[in-house]
């Protein structure tokens, strides 16, 4: 069962795209090569282009991020009021997780 | 590569591309072209054009896909040639016929028959010959009475991958009815001039029944949003099943086939009640020592065990499974001892056979339903909206 649980995790595990971008778009303004590297820094996750943009897509759509008038071909997005409220209920709801895990881990 | 992720980018939806598309060229020239990116792209496209279509355009595409690679399969599959005799009825009755074809369809008149005609050179360097003559059976062989015929007539035909071979072959099959005095040739066997090729049709059927199942599955986890809980449930369950279904132990199964073509019905099946009587299979049990310290042994045995009249009725079919390959084999030839002691005119029509491979459990089977039952699960909580959480716990 022990095996079994990690099995699911491990497939399950939250490792959310969308997640990624509103924290690298926290910031400061970025277009899409920006964020990859800035993700690849700060979470040392990868993602692909299509992936990215898949997240992107969808972020736009809810209105969370919103593109920004540039002279360049590269496109670059900022976070909007909508976004960050968003991204703050996420970060609370996570950052209760890590304290209670850390808590525990510390008793155990 | 490069060129790749143009070709990649046309496969995005119109309106996406209309959108993004400029942007998305701009950051494909700044990233290093790799396997990876490239099959990233590819996944990106897939999910913007499901994320659009409806589920019936998701299905129709799926069941497409699968006849194109079935149809793609398929062409690997030699072309087949099916020989046809017709044989006329003659004052033979039913009965007749019916031990003719059971005579015909005997592993050892196929086993000579293959021998002799050096059938399945392939299938035999790597299967056993039960096997390759079952195969032969369920396959290539077939004898149907001719609908609406007058006089009565059947046919009988062979296919195989050779022409020359197939005539042959339903040469000696029909030329065993006639030799039996069931009937005379009306139609000798042919020399098959197009391919017959029922295999390949089939083939591309299955395929696109499975691009449907597929299809079906795709859109309703993509429209539940469920993939990597169905994934996580999927695998575990089916993970679980091959794990119980290798604890579930091997059975082997040995049969042989008895005709007494001069007995009758009712006495065929008085030779049977005598040998599976609770006594007879008290003594079998015990002479061979099956289910040993088990009280129910002699039930046991008694659901293993089928003695049954085939066809004619004149015919006994003795089969015997147990998880010992060997004691399977001795326990059928017990019974078929016991079966000549009771009837001395018993012709033996196939002889005991040596099972080479286990008849249960079905592994892949068990690990197929592990699978669909864990992708069901998902669904089923997707459903009821049970957050994963919940269920992680709950393991």
């Amino acid at each position: 069962v022990p095996l079994l649980r990690r099995t699911i995790y491990y497939v399950t595990r939250n490792n959310d795209p969308a997640l990624l971008v509103l924290a690298s778009l926290a910031e400061g303004d970025k277009h899409g090569y920006a964020m990859m590297e800035d993700i690849e820094a700060f979470a040392s996750i990868k993602l692909g282009p299509g992936t990215l943009y898949g997240a992107i897509t969808r972020l736009e759509e809810n209105g969370w991020i919103a593109p920004v008038a540039s002279e360049d071909r590269r496109q670059p997005y900022t976070l909007t009021a909508l976004g960050r409220k968003s991204l703050e209920n996420e970060v609370a709801a996570l950052d209760s997780v890590l304290k209670t895990a850390l808590k525990r881990l510390k008793h155990a | 590569m490069k060129r790749s992720f143009k070709v990649l980018i046309s496969l995005y939806p119109t309106a996406w591309r209309n959108r993004y598309g400029n942007e998305f060229r701009a950051l494909l020239d700044e990233v290093p072209p790799t396997w990876r990116t490239l099959f990233d792209v590819f996944g990106g496209a897939l999910k913007m054009q499901t994320e659009i279509w409806s589920p019936l355009k998701i299905v129709a595409a799926f069941a497409v896909a699968g006849a194109v690679v079935a149809g793609l399969i398929s062409l690997t599959v030699p072309d087949r040639y099916a020989s046809m005799a017709v044989i006329k009825m003659g004052d033979a009755d039913t009965l007749k016929l019916s031990a003719a074809l059971q005579q015909v369809q005997s592993r050892s008149f196929l086993t000579q028959l293959i021998n002799e005609q050096d059938l399945y050179k392939t299938e035999r360097g790597h299967m056993p010959m039960e096997d390759v003559v079952e195969q032969m059976k369920r396959e290539d062989i077939r004898v149907w009475v001719v609908a609406g015929a007058a006089p009565r007539a059947f046919a009988v035909s062979f296919a195989s991958t050779d022409r020359a071979q197939a005539q042959r072959t339903t040469q000696r099959l029909a030329s065993q009815f006639v030799d039996a005095h069931i009937g005379e040739l009306l139609d000798p066997a042919n020399l098959p001039a197009q391919p017959d090729n029922p295999r390949r049709s089939r083939i591309v059927i299955v395929g696109s029944i499975f691009g449907v199942i597929a299809g079906m599955l795709f859109a309703l986890f993509n429209g539940l949003k469920v993939w990597k809980l169905a994934t996580a449930l999927g695998i575990a369950c089916a993970v679980l099943a091959a794990a119980v279904s290798y604890a579930i132990p091997d059975r082997f199964s040995s049969s042989a086939v008895l005709a007494d073509v001069g007995a009758d019905q009712p006495r065929v099946r008085a030779v049977i009640g005598m040998v599976t009587s609770s006594d007879s299979i008290h003594a079998i049990g015990s002479e061979l020592g099956l289910y040993p310290n088990d009280a129910r042994a002699d039930r046991k045995v008694s659901e293993h065990l089928h003695v049954q009249q085939l066809g004619n009725g004149r015919a006994i079919l003795i089969q015997f499974d147990y998880p010992d390959r060997l004691i399977a084999q001795r326990v059928t030839q017990n019974v078929v001892a016991r079966l000549i002691k009771q009837d001395w005119n018993f012709e033996i029509l196939d002889p005991v056979s040596s099972p080479p491979n286990p008849i249960s459990p079905n592994r892949a089977t068990i690990t197929g339903m592990g699978l669909f039952v864990g992708l069901a699960a998902a669904v089923v909580l997707r459903v009821t909206k049970r957050s994963l959480p919940a269920v992680v716990v709950a393991l």
